[in-house]
This record gives structure tokens, C-alpha cells and sequence, in this order.
């Protein structure tokens, strides 16, 4: 219960403070994704069911605050959050690399996702514009992110699987 | 269960019209979020300010001459078109010329800060901080100044959302302001940065930097949303062939619209009259 007030607020704040100020800090035509490096970071650190859990409600709540297409960001985050937690639960979550290798593969993948949904509603999809002008920008901004966002969901919600550590020992004899 | 959840959503706010209840909801929901992200962008400010003044003062000394220079051209210019201006109303007055709206004289203004700036590569929109609260419609023309940004597409209590001259949905009749030559401005959806002016006959004269504005064309019953005379851009380049009976013309848009602060609606004044 605990860990979901801090994730939700974690989300909520995310989601505000990409819609209205990250979303201006840009390089080349490439915005800073908070919101996905925040995803990532905590499906990273919970597993793929809070992973994909976090990542609906950060895209709806994005969606919502900017007009955007209700449900796309949603399926794109669900996506994303799901598969980070699948990598950290099978083989990632040890590894130093594993947060920025995540940020990398699911800041590609989820560009590619959204040029692939936008395709099939019939919205522009311009796939020159975002693979050469705004994906190198954002994946440069998403790693400079990565790393303090990590720390700082980790502090706030742990990893899973800290709770059932033994916390003190006391000798028998 | 999500991803289906979540495509259910996509799809009924795809095939809603846009007062459908997902609509609304998503208004009244913006409309929620809307004073954290005035307060962000608050808090943010003087970050964005600072860097500003720093960027600012490098490049100071040499915009500076060059705007002097500028400044006695637009002087001159000014001076001569107050002398076309007067003609003009002198001879609409003497004719009993009819016209429609005018831009700027026949809107009233409603100036609102943009809460939601034009997010990457996908989005041509921007979310601002007015909706129905001030009187705003759907398809309002919306400007910086004198310069085009859009229209209103969406709105809620107290937000609306703007698409973009940008948008490749966008498209708008428009004129070369040196030669009248009449087209329909749109974004090409190939992810360029530029604007394109359709529609104008190869027998037409363009050439390199012609402003182009809204041409706000009236028939009887109907009539263009924007009025004439807001600048779109200038025309960056422009080629022909002969196969095609139209020139292939490419316009710089005159805002960048990634760093739009704030924009005006533009409300007609005879709505507010109590007209349509």
C-alpha cells in the first residue's frame, strides 16, 4: 500500500513535470523523456507487473494533462514498463549497465511503438524526422537523466525483494 | 489486461468526435492538472530565465547592430504604409466598401500562457492555460502578434488545445502578399520543418522571401476560420516543372513552435456581439 502512494505520486509528478517543463528541454528536435526513464527506473526495480502497472497510469496521466491521443502513451509505457521489469527480473537488475541499457533499448523501441501506432491510425508518421533528428538528441538527454532517476526511485521505492531480507541477527549462542 | 485496456481507450478516442465523453473527460482532467503545471513551470522559471539572459548576452553586441539596422528599414516602411492605410480608408469610405472581419480591428484578444508546449517529433500541438471559461471555441484562430500558430482543436472548462500550422492536419488558404497568388498552406508529413503553399498555378509570380498570409476568403454561407492578413511565413524556395500545372512552393514559418510562451485567440467580436 505504502509502495503504491509513493509510486503514485512518483508518476503524478513525473507526468506534470513532463508535460510542462521536460518537454521543453530539447536537443536537436529530440525532447527529455522523464516520464520513460521514471518507468523504466521503477519497472527496473519491481518487476514487470508494477512495471507495466506504473507505466499505464504515467501514460494516461500524460495523455491526459496534454490532449494527447488517449491510450497510446498508455500502451506504449505498459509496453515499456513490462519488458524493463521482464529484464530485470530474469537477468538485469544486478548489473550497473542495466538502467542506461534499458533507457537506451526502451527509448528506441518506444520512438519505433509510437511511429508504428501512428501508422495505423493514419497520423503522420515521419520516420526520417525522429530516427535521425530526435532520437539521437533524446536518447543523449535520457542517459544524462538516467542515472540520478534511478537513484532516486530507488531510494524512495527499493528493490523488490529488499523487504524479505533479514534485517538484524541475533546470536543464539 | 493493460495493453488491451489500453487499446480499447485508443480506439474509442479515435472514432469519438472530439465532445464525445473521453473527450470531455480528458478536458476536465486537464483542467485538473492544469495548476500543478502552472506551478512547475513556475518553479522553473527562473532556471529558464537565467539561461536565457546567459545565451542572451553572447550573441547581444551583434543583434543589437543588425536590429538598429533593421529598425530604421521598418521606420521608413512604417511611414509609408500609414500613407497607404489613410488612402485606403479614405477610398472604402467613398466607395461604401463592404468587407468581412478584419484582423486585428474585428477580434478581441484573449492573451494565455501555453501550459503544454509542442511535445518531439509526433505532436503539433500545444495545451493553454483558457477554454470555455473565456469564451474560446473550437477553430479559433490562434497568433503570436500578427503571426499565425494555429487553431484550436480541443476544449475544456478551463484549458484548450491548439494544433499547430505545424500539424500536418493543418491546412489553410492563404496569399502571397506581394502578388496576391492564392494556395492552401499545409505541413508536407514528411517530418520537414518546412510549410507548403499548394495549389498556386505555375503561370503565377512567387519568388524567395514573399510573405505569405491568411487570405480569409467569404462565399455566401461559408468562410475561411482565419481572417486575412495574419502572416504565415516567407517563402523559402520554390521550383517547377513542366508536367505539373502547380509550383511546388516551400514556406518558412514565421514562429518556432517549439518555444512558443505564450499565444492570443483571436475571438471575433461580432460572437461576443451575439453573433455566431
Amino acid at each position: 500500500m505504502k509502495l503504491a502512494v509513493k509510486a503514485a505520486a512518483i508518476v503524478f509528478f513525473a507526468a506534470i513535470l513532463q508535460s510542462s517543463w521536460f518537454d521543453r528541454v530539447s536537443l536537436g528536435h529530440g525532447s527529455a523523456g522523464l516520464l520513460l526513464v521514471i518507468v523504466v527506473s521503477l519497472a527496473l526495480l519491481r518487476g514487470s507487473v508494477f512495471g507495466a502497472e506504473v507505466g499505464f497510469a504515467a501514460g494516461l496521466l500524460y495523455d491526459i494533462a496534454t490532449y494527447g491521443q488517449l491510450g497510446l502513451t498508455s500502451l506504449l509505457l505498459t509496453l515499456a514498463g513490462f519488458w524493463t521489469g521482464r529484464y530485470g527480473e530474469t537477468t538485469g537488475r544486478d548489473r550497473a549497465h542495466a538502467p542506461f541499457l534499458s533507457v537506451v533499448v526502451i527509448t528506441m523501441l518506444y520512438e519505433l511503438g509510437g511511429l508504428t501506432v501512428r501508422f495505423l491510425i493514419g497520423e503522420a508518421a515521419p520516420f526520417g524526422k525522429v530516427a535521425l533528428h530526435a532520437l539521437p538528441g533524446e536518447l543523449v538527454l535520457n542517459l544524462i537523466l538516467t542515472a540520478p532517476l534511478y537513484v532516486l526511485c530507488r531510494r524512495l521505492v527499493g528493490r523488490q525483494g529488499d523487504e524479505a531480507r533479514a534485517t538484524e541477527v541475533r546470536v543464539l549462542a | 489486461m493493460l495493453v488491451l485496456l489500453s487499446l480499447v481507450l485508443l480506439t474509442i478516442s479515435f472514432r469519438e468526435s472530439s465532445n464525445g465523453p473521453l473527450h470531455r473527460f480528458q478536458g476536465y482532467g486537464s483542467a485538473v492538472a492544469k495548476p500543478f503545471q502552472v506551478v512547475a513551470d513556475r518553479v522553473a522559471q527562473p532556471f529558464e530565465d537565467a539561461y536565457g539572459w546567459f545565451h542572451d548576452m553572447l550573441k547581444a553586441k551583434d543583434e543589437n547592430k543588425n536590429l538598429q539596422q533593421q529598425l530604421q528599414r521598418l521606420r521608413q516602411q512604417r511611414a509609408r504604409q500609414k500613407n497607404a492605410e489613410a488612402e485606403v480608408a479614405r477610398l472604402e469610405a467613398l466607395l461604401k466598401y463592404a468587407h468581412p472581419a478584419r484582423f486585428p480591428k474585428d477580434f478581441s484578444k484573449v492573451n494565455v500562457e501555453v501550459i503544454t508546449p509542442a511535445t518531439g517529433a509526433f505532436e503539433q500541438t500545444v495545451v493553454i492555460a483558457a477554454g470555455q471559461n473565456r469564451e474560446i471555441r473550437i477553430n479559433d484562430p490562434v497568433a503570436v502578434a500578427d503571426e499565425l500558430v494555429g487553431r484550436i482543436s480541443q476544449i475544456g472548462p478551463t484549458t484548450a488545445k491548439v494544433m499547430l500550422v505545424s500539424d500536418p492536419s493543418f491546412a489553410a488558404s492563404a496569399l502571397d502578399l506581394r502578388t496576391g497568388a492564392e494556395g492552401i498552406v499545409h505541413h508536407p508529413a514528411t517530418g520537414s520543418d518546412v510549410l507548403m503553399l499548394d495549389d498556386v498555378k505555375v503561370t503565377k509570380d512567387v519568388k524567395a522571401g514573399d510573405t505569405i498570409i491568411t487570405s480569409g476568403w467569404v462565399r455566401a454561407d461559408l468562410s475561411s476560420l482565419y481572417p486575412k492578413g495574419i502572416t504565415i511565413g516567407q517563402i523559402a524556395s520554390y521550383s517547377q516543372t513542366d508536367v505539373n500545372p502547380n509550383k511546388q512552393i516551400q514556406v518558412e514559418p514565421s514562429i518556432d513552435f517549439s518555444s512558443l510562451e505564450a499565444v492570443t485567440v483571436l475571438i471575433p467580436k461580432n460572437r461576443q456581439a451575439g453573433g455566431p
